[in-house]
């Protein structure tokens, strides 16, 4: 009899043209979809193609581990998606393009979704911070009223850049999991423990 | 040094406390509830001072107190207050060594503290990026490769806010469990859960750093 496997989610999102395709092909072992069409409206004086489905990809961690990463499109009308895809979701990577006042606009809408309806840890990946005019990660935490969310620069082309923020939000998650795992039986703790 | 322990455990248990310390013949206390210790940014900068440097601390916990104000400082800002400049003698420095120490190897989480006014942000980042680097952490390594005195004092001023916030952990997670996960146990907080949330969580970061 053959283990089924394990399958876990990482949502990758965030607004468009902010380099979320590519982080979604950065970590797949294969992309098995991308649904790219040419873009209409305003998304097309950004960029040629856009998402409008999802981009979706697998990456195998072992015999009886995979995780599924789900690049989903990148305009607040999709927020709807956010209650099938966050089940089962080890967590979110949203990627905003720091030069672009609109990018900024159609996060700060995702993200307050996403904060009043969605449990999961999150970081927030700064992209094309190379570029003339881009503004500074403590600038778009303060604009885009983040919190307690870390916003990190990062390069989406470049694939030590996507590993470097799947690594730091999984961090995050594997020390808030591994601390709630601490015993707190004040009356039988044992404060010579350190955890 | 186990002031640092009943800090911890107050702030990541996240229920109303009360932590009594004494240091010399004088008992204080200081309380905790809503994420945040009771009184002015000051008095609370004052307190937690005088808690890391206490000779015995005791944590009691309830729903039942009846608070003096109602001012509240967030505790990563009320820690970051309490550790701004602050240095130590040689018997704190002592202890401060001896607690780093025991410290297991950890896992590090990144979390904005310069928005809460760490001074010793960058130091931080760096230790954060050794995690990066390695993959695991060890404490006492990052504090004996201190260049100096006061870099020292740095390091472990960073040892401290990170241990009582909650920013470091022992990284002994059961990477080989095998267990089926279902999308209910990753979500419920059981603690058999959270542990095959772990051993996921830990395989996956294995997966990725060999990509």
């Amino acid at each position: 009899m053959t283990e089924e496997k394990q399958i876990v989610k990482l949502v990758i999102t965030g607004p468009v043209n902010a380099g979320k395709t590519t982080m979604v092909q950065n970590l797949s072992d294969s992309q098995i979809a991308a649904t790219d069409v040419a873009a209409t409206d305003q998304v097309s004086q950004l960029k040629a193609m856009t998402t409008v489905g999802l981009d979706f990809g697998i990456l195998k961690i072992d015999d009886s581990l995979e995780m599924h990463l789900f690049g989903t499109p990148g305009q607040a009308r999709f927020n709807f998606m956010w209650k099938i895809l966050s089940k089962g979701a080890i967590g979110a990577i949203f990627l905003v393009d720091s030069t672009s006042d609109e990018s900024m606009l159609e996060m700060k809408k995702m993200f307050e979704y996403f904060s009043e309806n969605v449990d999961l840890p999150v970081v927030v990946g700064a992209t094309k911070q190379d570029l003339p005019g881009a503004k500074s990660p403590d600038e778009i935490a303060a604009l885009l009223e983040l919190g307690d969310t870390m916003v990190i620069p990062v390069d989406a082309r470049v694939k030590e850049g996507s590993k470097m923020l799947a690594l730091t939000l999984l961090g995050n998650a594997l020390v808030e999991a591994q601390a709630g795992d601490e015993e707190f039986d004040d009356d039988n703790y044992d404060y010579d423990e350190l955890f | 040094m186990n002031s640092l322990v009943y800090l911890r455990r107050m702030i990541i248990n996240q229920k109303p406390a009360r932590l009594d310390y004494t240091k010399g013949s004088v008992t204080k206390s200081i309380y905790y509830e809503r994420a945040g210790f009771e009184g002015s940014h000051n008095e609370v900068a004052q307190k937690l001072r005088e808690v890391f440097e206490a000779d015995s601390v005791n944590v009691v916990t309830s729903t039942d107190f009846n608070p003096l104000t109602s001012k509240r400082i967030f505790a990563p800002q009320a820690i970051s207050s309490a550790l701004a400049g602050y240095t130590f003698n040689a018997e704190m420095r002592a202890s401060l060594l001896s607690f780093t120490m025991r410290l297991p190897p950890l896992i590090v989480r990144l979390y904005p503290m310069q928005r809460y006014a760490f001074q010793d942000n960058s130091a931080y980042m760096k230790m954060h990026m050794q995690y990066q680097h390695n993959g695991s952490f060890r404490m006492q390594s990052y504090v004996s490769q201190a260049e100096n005195t006061r870099d020292e004092i740095v390091r472990l001023r960073v040892m401290m806010a990170t241990y009582i916030l909650g920013l470091i952990a022992p990284m002994n997670a059961p990477r080989n469990e095998n267990h089926q996960v279902t999308q209910s146990m990753l979500q419920r907080n059981a603690p058999q859960s959270r542990k095959r949330k772990t051993s996921i969580l830990s395989r996956i970061i294995d997966r990725i750093r060999g990509l």
